[in-house]
Formats: C-alpha cells, sequence, structure tokens
C-alpha cells in the first residue's frame, strides 16, 4: 500500500483526515496530495469505504432490561451485611456478658451454654460446606 | 447528561449516596454496552463486564476528580474490565453479535431481498474481520466507529498520546483490510 507519493501524507495524518480530525490548513494541504496521487486516493477510498461499513455495524442494545437492580444490590449488599454482623457480634457479646453475670445456677449456665456453642459449630460447618460447594459449582454464573 | 448535574449527582456518590448512582448507570449503560459487546462479541459476557465495571467505579468513586470528566475515566474502567474478563477468565471475543437480538442499523428501506442479504453478508464478514483482530487493534475501532469517540477521548480511554490513536487507528484499519481481503473482499 505505500509508494512514494503517499510517504508525503503520513498515516497519522491520512487517518485524522479521514475522521474528520484536521485543520482546515492540513486538510487542503491533504487533498492537494490526494489529487496528486492515484495510490493514495485508492488507499484512501479503501479506508474510508470501511470506515462506512463499520459505523453501520451498531448496534441497537435490546429493551429497557437495565443493569441498575443487580448492581444496586451488589453495592448495597456489602453495607447492610456490615450492619447486621456488627450488630449481632455487639448483641452476642452483650447478652453473654448479661448471662454469664446473672444469678443462674451453673449447671443452667453450663447447659445453655452447650446448646447455643453447638447452634453456632453446626451453622459454621453449613456455611463452610456451602461455601465449598460454591467453589466448584458449574452452574454459579448461570441467572435465571 | 448535563455536566454540571453529573458532578452534582457524583458528588452525592461520593458521600456514600448509593441511590444518587442510578441516573449515572442509566445514562452510561447503553453507551457501555455497546462498547463492550463491540469487545466481547457476545451480550452475556458484555452485561456481566458492564455490571463489573459499575461496581468498581462505584467503588473506586472517592478517588475521582470531579474535576475531570466522568465518562472517559468510566470507560477506561470498563476497557479495563473487558480485557481482564477475556485473559483472566478465559472468555473468548464470542461472536454472537449477529444474533437475532441485536439490530444492526436499518440500511435504505427502499433495498430489496437482494441488496439486504449482500449486505447483510458483507457486516458477516466485517465481523469476522474484526473477531480476528488483536485486542488493541478491536478496541480502538470500537471506540471510533461504533462509539464515534474523538482522538482525544480515544486516547484519555485507553492511556495513550493522541498520535498513538491516529497511529493504532491505521494499523487496525490495514490489518482489517487484510482480514477482509483474504476472505475473499477484492475491494473492501
Amino acid at each position: 500500500m505505500n509508494t512514494k507519493a503517499q510517504q508525503t501524507v503520513s498515516r497519522e495524518d491520512l487517518m485524522r483526515f479521514l475522521d474528520g480530525e484536521v485543520t482546515p490548513q492540513e486538510r487542503e494541504a491533504i487533498e492537494g496530495q490526494l489529487e496528486a496521487s492515484s495510490e493514495l486516493r485508492r488507499e484512501f477510498a479503501i479506508f474510508r469505504s470501511m470506515k462506512e461499513e463499520l459505523q453501520g455495524l451498531s448496534f441497537a442494545v435490546e429493551g429497557d432490561d437495565s443493569v441498575w437492580g443487580r448492581i444496586r444490590s451488589r453495592i448495597t449488599s456489602p453495607v447492610g451485611w456490615g450492619l447486621t454482623v456488627t450488630g449481632f457480634l455487639g448483641w452476642a457479646a452483650y447478652g453473654t456478658w448479661s448471662f454469664v453475670n446473672s444469678p443462674s445456677a451453673l449447671l443452667v449456665k453450663l447447659t445453655t451454654g452447650a446448646v447455643v456453642i453447638g447452634v453456632l459449630v453446626l451453622l459454621a460447618q453449613v456455611i463452610w460446606d456451602r461455601y465449598r460447594e460454591f467453589g466448584s459449582d458449574p452452574y454459579r454464573n448461570v441467572h435465571r | 447528561m448535563l455536566p454540571d448535574l453529573e458532578r452534582e449527582l457524583l458528588r452525592k456518590c461520593q458521600a456514600g449516596n448509593s441511590r444518587f448512582f442510578e441516573p449515572i448507570v442509566r445514562a452510561y449503560e447503553r453507551p457501555g454496552m455497546r462498547i463492550a459487546l463491540g469487545m466481547m462479541g457476545n451480550p452475556d459476557d458484555a452485561r456481566d463486564a458492564l455490571q463489573d465495571a459499575f461496581v468498581k467505579t462505584w467503588q473506586n468513586l472517592s478517588r475521582f476528580d470531579l474535576k475531570r470528566r466522568f465518562a472517559p475515566w468510566f470507560f477506561q474502567i470498563l476497557r479495563n474490565q473487558c480485557r481482564d474478563a477475556l485473559r483472566s477468565r478465559k472468555v473468548r471475543f464470542r461472536l454472537e453479535a449477529l444474533d437475532e437480538r441485536l439490530e444492526m442499523k436499518p440500511g435504505n428501506p427502499e433495498d430489496g431481498p437482494e441488496r439486504r442479504a449482500e449486505r447483510k453478508a458483507a457486516k458477516e464478514l466485517l465481523w469476522k474481520g474484526l473477531e480476528r483482530l488483536g485486542e488493541d487493534h478491536r478496541e480502538v475501532l470500537v471506540l471510533k466507529e461504533i462509539e464515534g469517540f474523538r482522538y482525544g477521548e480515544i486516547a484519555r480511554i485507553l492511556n495513550i498520546p493522541e498520535g498513538t490513536v491516529a497511529s493504532r487507528l491505521f494499523h487496525a484499519r490495514r490489518a482489517l483490510a487484510e482480514e477482509l481481503q483474504n476472505a475473499g473482499v477484492t475491494d473492501p
């Protein structure tokens, strides 16, 4: 595609001319070069034709299906989780402190503590299993 | 969206109020989707990349300088997200943009069925040519021809000098012309 005649117009200037990003003086100079070189005209015609076809490729994005709903849940859920976990930890700490310092019998404290710890261990086990399953789930990226 | 309004919304977003992010998302999701489609080639991967880009934008909004324009900054994040997705998730540019769910710009309504079929075939060849280009070439063509950005904006999005935009466009167009010639198009 390169010849001596078209080397007077740089590739960058030819592109800027094609895309309408030249000054009037630059346009005039490049138009002069185009008139003088049939090879340059031919190459420019190819680029222009391709540009028109590419611009025709623009497509309408279908429907009114906004991505906002999913984005909102992704950016607000960390806040919700943060508040829930913080609140739960505060409540659990206060409850434990109150219970330990209550006048209940030692046996009642020990058995109640065993029940609470047992439930927490089971809950942690379920969460851990679900986490491991999620890591190897081939359908986790499938949306309904 | 008016620049002053956009700046005000972004200021409120930076203060942590997520409901002011909605108009920003709605204003940028269509151009964003077109760019992502051009880079990823299919609507599902494009939508995923777009969502991830908006979430990253939200997470990094505190670092955004309100004196700058938002659009190039957001499209730069989107472009990086598309590139990361194509690499790390092993998502390949997968050509489904000719799927019926996507409409191309309508041609001349007076064209007969033969002319329309010719146009469709020509566009298929163009898409296939784009598919075979490297990421650098495809993204600069998408930003210029499909989204119509000016060189200065493309330079900011791709984080390259403006002169490099012209040079990269030249190489991208020449590579596409060669692909079309290889596909049997005598005069692309």
